[in-house]
Parts: C-alpha cells; sequence; structure tokens
C-alpha cells in the first residue's frame, strides 16, 4: 500500500472514462487504458512502479495518473528517470551493437544477418548501416515529451503506433504496458520498430507481425524482410 | 523457399467517381475447409490501418499516408474472421484516406493502376502464403 492505497505499476489498468470535472478530456477509451509508463528505476511486482501527477507517468489513454491539484498532499515519492527514458537508453545501447557487429562482419554477424534479413550482400548491409545511423541521430534528440498514450487507438494487443511523416512523436498502448524493457518484444525494441517505420528513419512496412513469422520471411521473401519492421526490431533484440 | 498463394483470393472494386475512392475488398475462401482472415488485412472495422495497397500513378508510387502499428502477433481466435467454403468477406474502404493523393479538385487527375498485397499470418505457426489482388486501373476524377 501507498497512501493508503494499492501501489499501482506499469501495466495495471486505470479507471478511466474520458470524463473530468472540468469537461470531457478524450472520448470513452476503446478498452481499458493500462499505465504505461512508471519509475525506470524502482520496481513493483518486477515492473516499473507508477507515480502521481506531476510525475511524467501516464496511462495508454494518455493522461496523467491523479489530480494535479493533489500533488501538494502526497506523502511518498517514487523516484528515478522515466521507464520511457530507460527505454530509450536501451534502444541506443541495441543499435550502437549491432553497428559494431555491422562494422566487423564477421561469420557470427553475417549468421545474424542472415537470419533476419535473408542475405548478407553489400546493398542490404548498407540499408541497415544508414538505418541505425539515422535512428542513432533522432534519437539524440528523444525524450519523454515524445511519447503519447495511444487514446483512441488503444488495443490490448497494440504496442504502439507512428505517423510515418512525423518522426518526433511515438503513441504507446496497452501492450507496451506489459513489455519488458529488455528481451524479445521490449519496449527498446518497440521504440525501434516504430522508429523504423519514419520515411526520415528507413521506411518499413509492417509485413508481418512475431519473431517466428519474421524468420519465416527471411527465408522466403527476403526484400520483405529488409523493409519488415519487426524484423528489424527482433535483429536489434538478438530474437531466439 | 517462396510463398504459396492464400486459399484467400481477394479482388478489388474501385469507385473512381468520388475522389474519396471508395472501394470494396473482396476476400473469397477458394478452398475446401474453413480459413480464417486476419482482421488487419481484412479492414473489418472499415479501415486501412496498414500499407497493403500498392498504387502507381504516372509520377510514380502513391505513398501511404497511414498509421503504422506494432501489434503482437496474431494468434487469438478473435485476431480472424472465419470464412466456411466458398464464403466471401467484403470490406469497404476508401483508398484517398490513407494514400496520399494530390489533395484540392483537379489535382493528380490521370491514369492509376491499383492492387492489394498482404502476407496471410493464418493459421499461426503454419506457413506464410500470399494474398494478392488483381490489378485494377481507374481514372481519378477532377
Amino acid at each position: 500500500m501507498i497512501e493508503n492505497q494499492p501501489a499501482a505499476h506499469m501495466g495495471c489498468a486505470v479507471a478511466c472514462s474520458g470524463a473530468l470535472s472540468a469537461g470531457v478530456a478524450h472520448p470513452s477509451p476503446p478498452v481499458p487504458p493500462l499505465i504505461v509508463v512508471g519509475s525506470g528505476t524502482v520496481m513493483i511486482h518486477g515492473m516499473p512502479a507508477a507515480r502521481w501527477a506531476p510525475a511524467p507517468d501516464f496511462s495508454a489513454c494518455g493522461t496523467v495518473l491523479g489530480d494535479p491539484k493533489l500533488a501538494i498532499g502526497r506523502t511518498v515519492f517514487i523516484g528515478g528517470p522515466s521507464s520511457l527514458t530507460v527505454s530509450i537508453a536501451n534502444l541506443d545501447a541495441l543499435l550502437q551493437a549491432k553497428l559494431d557487429a555491422i562494422n566487423e562482419w564477421d561469420a557470427p554477424a553475417r549468421a545474424d544477418f542472415k537470419k533476419w534479413f535473408g542475405r548478407t550482400d553489400e546493398s542490404s548491409r548498407q540499408i541497415v548501416i544508414r538505418r541505425i545511423g539515422k535512428m542513432q541521430n533522432l534519437l539524440k534528440g528523444y525524450r519523454d515529451s515524445n511519447f503519447r498514450g495511444a487514446g483512441t487507438q488503444n488495443a490490448d494487443g497494440l504496442f504502439a503506433f507512428v505517423d510515418p511523416a512525423d518522426d518526433t512523436v511515438v503513441s504507446v498502448g496497452n501492450a507496451w504496458a506489459t513489455a519488458p524493457l529488455t528481451g524479445t518484444d521490449s519496449q527498446a525494441g518497440a521504440l525501434g520498430h516504430e522508429m523504423s517505420h519514419f520515411r526520415s528513419v528507413g521506411g518499413t512496412d509492417d509485413h508481418v507481425y512475431g519473431a517466428n513469422p519474421s524468420k519465416d520471411l527471411a527465408n522466403s521473401s527476403p526484400d520483405r524482410a529488409l523493409d519488415n519492421a519487426d524484423n528489424f526490431e527482433y535483429y536489434l533484440e538478438d530474437a531466439p | 523457399m517462396p510463398m504459396s498463394p492464400s486459399p484467400i483470393q481477394v479482388s478489388l472494386e474501385i469507385n473512381s467517381s468520388d475522389r474519396r475512392l471508395p472501394t470494396k475488398v473482396h476476400f473469397r475462401n477458394s478452398s475446401k475447409d474453413k480459413v480464417y482472415l486476419y482482421k488487419v488485412n481484412g479492414f473489418t472495422e472499415g479501415r486501412i490501418e496498414n500499407n497493403l495497397f500498392i498504387i502507381e500513378g504516372k509520377n510514380g508510387r502513391v505513398p501511404y499516408k497511414g498509421l503504422y502499428f506494432k501489434r503482437r502477433e496474431p494468434k487469438l481466435p478473435g485476431d480472424f474472421v472465419e470464412l466456411l467454403p466458398g464464403g466471401v468477406f467484403v470490406a469497404l474502404v476508401r483508398l484517398a484516406d490513407a494514400y496520399d493523393f494530390p489533395p484540392g479538385p483537379g489535382q493528380g487527375i490521370g491514369r492509376y493502376q491499383a492492387r492489394y498485397e498482404a502476407i496471410d499470418p493464418s493459421p499461426p505457426e503454419g506457413p506464410l502464403r500470399e494474398m494478392r489482388s488483381n490489378e485494377v486501373a481507374f481514372d481519378l476524377p477532377p
């Protein structure tokens, strides 16, 4: 318990009708929204602890947690950077590790590349090098303020979405809330997936979702694997 | 190994008298067994939520301007629509909602070619199969 209320963490559902005392903040959410941002360093049940406003934590409907007017009465404070800040740093580390490997281009690096993209030709290698470089540059300017809740687009199976023409916003949904900080289908990997869609980064598409279909795609259609955002994500994540 | 065709046949009907390009997409089960259409591929909500059309005009490919979604792998029954043998599902979408045709009356007029292409993820853990429609020529009206 925190302040005599059950302690909340990322992945907990919030009760949100979309209505505020001052009016309607947003339409009624399509599914119960989960908390999608918490503390990046303080865990409850292994998940980032959620913090009341004015902390930067928010739910998939896009609103902060609790009433900011009540902030003065809070007695328990949970610190640490937000889980989004940690995801940005984690993605940066994943990108650098792959850039190092792709520059080394030894037998394990080529095998890894072939597993996710179906081939190891120089043109494909250069495409991925450029994509990583552009993403690293864009990521340097990324902050918590680049993220939104998925709002009316939210769904239980939705990690995130982007407008490919606007490389300044990533909107996150309920599946993001329960994604691990690292590993397969992690928040960092999902962020890399979404940023690869930006026209300024990679202009990728979504041909298939999931690690096994992505590996099948690499075998059956390398052109599409190179263009598939999940293939790029699983390559970054070293998915099994 | 190249992908085999999906048992779900796809055909397009584009109403090019309207600049919003209302389009009927017919999905037909051509097999003797039940098949399962992934809802995102079948536009079951009446919206285009993935870049599944290839539209080309005299100035090249018309860009997709819709959103891109990272979703979990479709495995649950609720992710699919069941089609009985011979069964048909028809979706109605507007191509101009998701593709960046030149805005404004009189702009971008001329001949275009459009087709639908997607990968059929059903059944989960099965081989990937390709869904591809007929190619339809249409004139964007003034």
